[in-house]
C-alpha cells in the first residue's frame, strides 16, 4: 500500500544564519494492507517528520514515497498538486497531534466535509459523521460549535474522527491517543483496530504502550541523524 | 494520470522600462483550485494577476487557458474580442478596491444585472430575479436592491463586487487582496462567505494577499514571490509548515502560529 525508499529531509534554517538540521538519512519503510506499524525512536529523532513526509507535508530532498492510490501506484515526491490534493482526499488519512482547521466551522460539519469524499450522498455523510463521533463520545451539544474552545481531548476527538468518517486506504497516526482518557482512549483504539482489521494500512506514533502493543503488529526503530560538517 | 489544467502560465514575465515587474513565472492550475499569491509590496503581484487575466500583454511567456470546450488557447493569441468574452464569461476579476470593479452610478441590483446582460441575458424578471438571490447570497438585504452601492460601507461594496463576479458562474476567478482595506470583523465574514461561494460553485481562483491568514483559510496552494520572481511555490501547508526560503522562513515566523 505504501513504501518509502531512501528518504532523506534536512531542514536549513536561514533565520539561523542557515545552519542544516539532518534529520532522516536515506529512510525506507514499507506497510502492507491491514498491517500497523509502529514508529519508535526517542524524542526528536524524526518520527513525526517522516509521517508529514509521507502525507506530502515535509518535502523530502531525496527518496521515493509510493501508495496505491484509485488502484494505481503514484509517486508523492514531487507530484503535481492537483494529485497530492486528490491522494489526501480519498487515500491518505493523517490524524496529527493537534488538531487544526478552518475557523468558525462546527464540529459536525467538519467531519461531514471529510465524509462527502467518501459518499456522493449529504444524508449519507451526515448520519456516518454523527455516528462517528458518536462513537468517539463527542457530546452531541458540541457538535454545532467550531472546536476552537474545545478541550484538548476534545479537540482530538474531532480530529481522530474526522479521519476515521473516511474509507482512507492509509493512515497516518502521530499520537493520535495522547490527549485522552482511559475511556475515550479505549473507544479510538478499538475503531483504529476496526479500521486496520478491515485492510487499512496505518503507520502511526504511539507514546501509550497500551495503544502500542494493542494496535501495532510490528515497530520500525529510527536512529538519530549523523551531524554533518 | 495527469488532466489538461484550466490555466498554464510558462515564463511569464513584465517590466516597466528598466523595471521588472515580474519574471519567468509558471505554473498550472486546474479546476477547483485555489492558488495563493503572497510576497512583499512590489514584489509584482498585481502586475502578473493582471497579465494572468489578459488585462496586461506579457513582454514574455505565454498564458493559456482550457475554455469549456476543453482546448488550452493562447490568451494573448486570440482577438481582443475573444480575450474580453472570456472576461465577461469565463473569468471574473475581484479588484481590491471595489470601486475599480463597480459601477457607483448604477443600482446594486444593475451592478449585478449588468454581468447578466453581458452574457445574452434579456428578460427583465429573470435578470431580476437572479440579482436578488445573489444580493441574498453575498448577505445583502433585498430592500437595498435599488440603492446606489455609492452608499454601502466597505464591506458591502466588496460583497456586492463577489457577486457581480460570480453571477454569471465563471470557471475562473482573480482576486487582488479581496479583503484588504477592511476591519478584522468584516474580513472575517467576507472571508468565510469567499469560502462558501468557492466551494459550492468549484471555482478555480488566483488569489493575490498579503495576509497567510487568508491563504490558511481559503487557498490549497501557495507561491511566494520576491522582487518579480516566484521563490517557493507548494500545497499551502507545505510552504507554511516547511518553508525553505529564506523569504518565506522570515514571512512564516513574523506571524502567531494558527
Ligand atoms: N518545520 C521544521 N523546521 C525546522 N526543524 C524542524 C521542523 N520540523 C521538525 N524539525 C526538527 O526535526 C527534528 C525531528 O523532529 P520530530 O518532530 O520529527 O521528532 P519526533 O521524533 O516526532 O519527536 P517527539 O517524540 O518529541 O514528537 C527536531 O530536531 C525538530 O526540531
Ligand atoms: N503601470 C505601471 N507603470 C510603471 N511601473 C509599474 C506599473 N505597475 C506596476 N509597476 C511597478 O512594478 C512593480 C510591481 O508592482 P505590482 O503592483 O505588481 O506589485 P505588488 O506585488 O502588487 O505590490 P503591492 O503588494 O504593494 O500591491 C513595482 O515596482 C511597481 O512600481
Ligand atoms: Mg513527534
Ligand atoms: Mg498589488
Amino acid at each position: 500500500m505504501l513504501t518509502a525508499q531512501a528518504l532523506r529531509k534536512s531542514f536549513t534554517l536561514h533565520l539561523r544564519g542557515g545552519v542544516t538540521l539532518p534529520v532522516l538519512e536515506g529512510n525506507d519503510l514499507t506497510v502492507a494492507a491491514g498491517e500497523c506499524v509502529g514508529l519508535l525512536g526517542p524524542s526528536g529523532v524524526g518520527k513525526s517528520t517522516l509521517l508529514r513526509c509521507l502525507y506530502g507535508n515535509y518535502r523530502p530532498q531525496a527518496g521515493r514515497i509510493r501508495v496505491r492510490h484509485d488502484g494505481a501506484m503514484v509517486d508523492l515526491v514531487g507530484a503535481p498538486p492537483y494529485l497530492l490534493l486528490a491522494v489526501r482526499r480519498r487515500t491518505i488519512g493523517y490524524v496529527s497531534q493537534f488538531l487544526r482547521v478552518i475557523p468558525r466551522i462546527g464540529a459536525l460539519d467538519l467531519v461531514i466535509e471529510r465524509a462527502l469524499a467518501f459518499t456522493p450522498s449529504e444524508e449519507e455523510a451526515r448520519i456516518r459523521a454523527m455516528t462517528m463521533l458518536t462513537a468517539l463520545n463527542l457530546p452531541a451539544r458540541l457538535w454545532a460549535l467550531p472546536p476552537a474552545t474545545f478541550s484538548g481531548g476534545e479537540q482530538q476527538r474531532v480530529n481522530l474522527a474526522r479521519v476515521l468518517v473516511g474509507d482512507y486506504p492509509i493512515l497516518l497516526l502521530d499520537e493520535p491517543t495522547a490527549a485522552l482518557d482511559q475511556q475515550n482512549r479505549d473507544a479510538a483504539i478499538e475503531l483504529i483496530g476496526q479500521r486496520v482489521r478491515s485492510g487499512a494500512a496505518a503507520v502511526g506514533i504511539f507514546h501509550d504502550a497500551d495503544a502500542r502493543r494493542r494496535l501495532t503488529d510490528r515497530g520500525v526503530e529510527l536512529v538519530p541523524a549523523r551531524e554533518t560538517a | 494520470m495527469s488532466r489538461v489544467p484550466l490555466l498554464c502560465a510558462e515564463g511569464v514575465a513584465k517590466s516597466f522600462g528598466a523595471r521588472v515587474a515580474c519574471r519567468d513565472v509558471g505554473f498550472e492550475l486546474h479546476a477547483g483550485e485555489i492558488l495563493g499569491v503572497v510576497g512583499e509590496s512590489g514584489s509584482g503581484k498585481t502586475t502578473l494577476l493582471r497579465c494572468l487575466a489578459g488585462q496586461l500583454t506579457p513582454d514574455a511567456g505565454r498564458v493559456a487557458y482550457a475554455d469549456r470546450s476543453g482546448a488550452l488557447r493562447d490568451v494573448f493569441a486570440m482577438s481582443e474580442a475573444e480575450r474580453r468574452r472570456l472576461a465577461r464569461t469565463e473569468w471574473g476579476f475581484v479588484h481590491q478596491n471595489p470601486r475599480d470593479g463597480l459601477r457607483m452610478g448604477i443600482s446594486a441590483g444593475a451592478n449585478v444585472g449588468e454581468r447578466l446582460m453581458a452574457v445574452g441575458w434579456r428578460h427583465y424578471g429573470a435578470i431580476r430575479a437572479s440579482a436578488l438571490a445573489w444580493l441574498a447570497n453575498v448577505e445583502i438585504a433585498a430592500d437595498r436592491i435599488d440603492d446606489l452601492p455609492a452608499g454601502f460601507s466597505g464591506g458591502m461594496q466588496q460583497r456586492l463586487q463577489i457577486a457581480r463576479n460570480l453571477v454569471s458562474e465563471p470557471r475562473l476567478v482573480y482576486m487582488d487582496e479581496p479583503t484588504g482595506g477592511l476591519d478584522v470583523s468584516v474580513q472575517a465574514r467576507l472571508l468565510d462567505l469567499l469560502r462558501r461561494l468557492v466551494q459550492r460553485l468549484q471555482l478555480a481562483s488566483v488569489v493575490v494577499t498579503h495576509d497567510l491568514g487568508v491563504v490558511r483559510m481559503l487557498c490549497d496552494r501557495l507561491m511566494v514571490m520576491q522582487a518579480g520572481e516566484v521563490v517557493e511555490e507548494g500545497l499551502t501547508d507545505q510552504v507554511l509548515d516547511d518553508p525553505q526560503h529564506a523569504y518565506t522562513q522570515l514571512l512564516v515566523s513574523s506571524i502567531l502560529p494558527a
